[in-house]
């Protein structure tokens, strides 16, 4: 089981934290813990991308899978909805 | 004068954008003041007066007016040479897909996400690309999804985190009828997020060329405070819910009602078995588990809601609903026979080729 030492931080970057996780963990994962930590809002869905290869990452690939490598900084974004009617 | 601006290949493109609330707005005035070709403009919206404060293109005179007419009226006044058509239908039943085909680009500037993942899948099957806008009061997300300069790149559905259909869930009830009381939540907007959008996705239609990677999906998410911005390019998905089975040959046939799809399936090499996916969730009957009263609909679900699951007879909510997204071709001749299929578009597969059928409204 490979392990991962990353740094996952938020869109608006006040929170960052370098993390050490399994490589067989899911990108959707990190979401949920970075939630569970009270670093995101309930009312609003997430989505991961790896700013070290500028790629967005499946929600349900493993970090393997994802091609997240050691070192990488993983940023969580929102997934908008808003646009028009207000 | 400016090296990478060409006003020739701008004029002879052509647009679709749905949603003419803040942001679309402000794509409008840009696409328009860019001397773009031809729009189509799409929103079953009235004007409000508090939409005045994030319209660009709206005056108070426009209030109670179609949100699509007045922006359609603004823009022919910011350049009589462009052509503008507008639709004040909801835009699942008014926009063909042999309509989009005529199109560049779709611009996607609506408010929820059934909407953005409906025109995501017209888009696909239309090959058309998809250009996506949505804000909050701090952050700016523009997408565009290159579905039709290259169909192996990523779709809007390829990366949704399941959350997403989560909340689409909620507005429906356990037997996906609407629920009566459901309330959409409210999410803040400034026009500062909105013109910052429409100024982004029109920039994402401008440099499309430049951005024809291996992918060509691009996503930019901007924070509008601190100005920080990152630009990733999506990732396709093997197992995404609306484009990984549409991969490979696709051919479009238009049917009338689509009382003879039986006869044009077997042309195409489909069998009774073949499986026939609908694009709207159809309710074939309701049946009381009580008294057992049972009522053939055969209609589309999105015209019922959850009063439908109440049983007059027994006076509780005792009906079942049999709903179906999709069934054999034996199952639809026998369900609908002679009469009209409901829905807005079927598809099937037969030898590797998607056959996508749209039915005459």
């Amino acid at each position: 089981m490979d392990e991962l030492k990353l740094i996952v931080r938020t869109a608006d970057r006040t929170k960052k934290a370098e993390v050490n996780l399994s490589a067989d963990q899911t990108v959707s994962d990190i979401t949920q813990a970075a939630s569970d930590n009270g670093w995101l809002s309930k009312d609003v869905d997430y989505t991961v991308v790896n700013i070290s290869t500028g790629r967005t990452l499946t929600p349900s690939h493993t970090l393997r899978q994802a091609g997240v490598s050691n070192g990488d900084t993983l940023e969580i974004q929102p997934v908008l909805v808003a646009g028009s009617h207000d | 004068m400016i090296d990478w601006f060409d006003q020739e290949a701008i004029a002879a493109s052509s647009a679709v954008v749905v949603g003419v609330g803040a942001t679309g707005n402000e794509l409008l005035k840009n696409l328009c003041l860019l001397g773009i070709g031809e729009i189509h403009v799409i929103d079953y919206d009235l004007i409000e007066a508090h939409n005045l404060t994030r319209a660009v293109l709206f005056t108070e005179a426009d209030v109670g007016r179609h949100k699509a007419e007045a922006a359609a009226d603004a823009c022919h006044r910011l350049d009589p040479n462009i052509c503008v058509t507008y639709d004040t239908e909801d835009a699942w039943k008014s926009l063909t897909i042999e309509r989009l085909r005529r199109y560049n680009a779709l611009f996607c500037c609506v408010d929820n996400f059934d909407a953005r993942i409906k025109l995501n899948r017209l888009c696909l099957l239309a090959g058309v690309d998809f250009y996506n806008a949505a804000v909050d009061s701090r952050f700016v997300v523009v997408e565009r999804y290159a579905l039709g300069s290259n169909p192996k790149g990523a779709c809007y559905e390829c990366n949704l985190p399941a959350s997403v259909y989560g909340r689409i869930r909620e507005r429906y009830s356990c037997g996906w009828l609407r629920k009566r009381a459901f309330e959409e939540r409210k999410v803040p907007t400034t026009i500062i997020t909105a013109s910052m959008a429409g100024s982004g996705v029109c920039s994402l239609y401008l440099h499309r060329d430049r951005l024809d990677g291996p992918h060509g999906s691009v996503r930019c998410c901007t924070d509008t405070i601190t100005f920080d911005s990152t630009v990733s390019l999506i990732q396709s998905n093997s197992v995404c819910p609306a484009c990984s089975e549409l991969q490979g040959r696709t051919q479009y046939f238009k049917l009338r009602k689509g009382r003879e799809l039986p006869e044009v399936a077997a042309t195409c090499g489909a069998d009774e078995d073949v499986i026939i996916w609908l694009s709207d969730r159809v309710i074939l009957d309701v049946s009381c588990r009580e008294c057992g009263e049972r009522r053939v609909i055969n209609d589309l679900a999105d015209k019922y809601d959850d009063t439908l699951l109440h049983c007059s007879r027994c006076d509780k909510d005792s009906n079942v609903v049999a709903l179906k997204d999709f069934m054999t071709l034996g199952e639809l001749r026998e369900v609908f026979g002679g009469s009209i299929i409901p829905v807005k578009y079927l598809c099937f597969s037969v030898g590797g080729v998607w056959f996508i059928s749209e039915l005459e409204v």
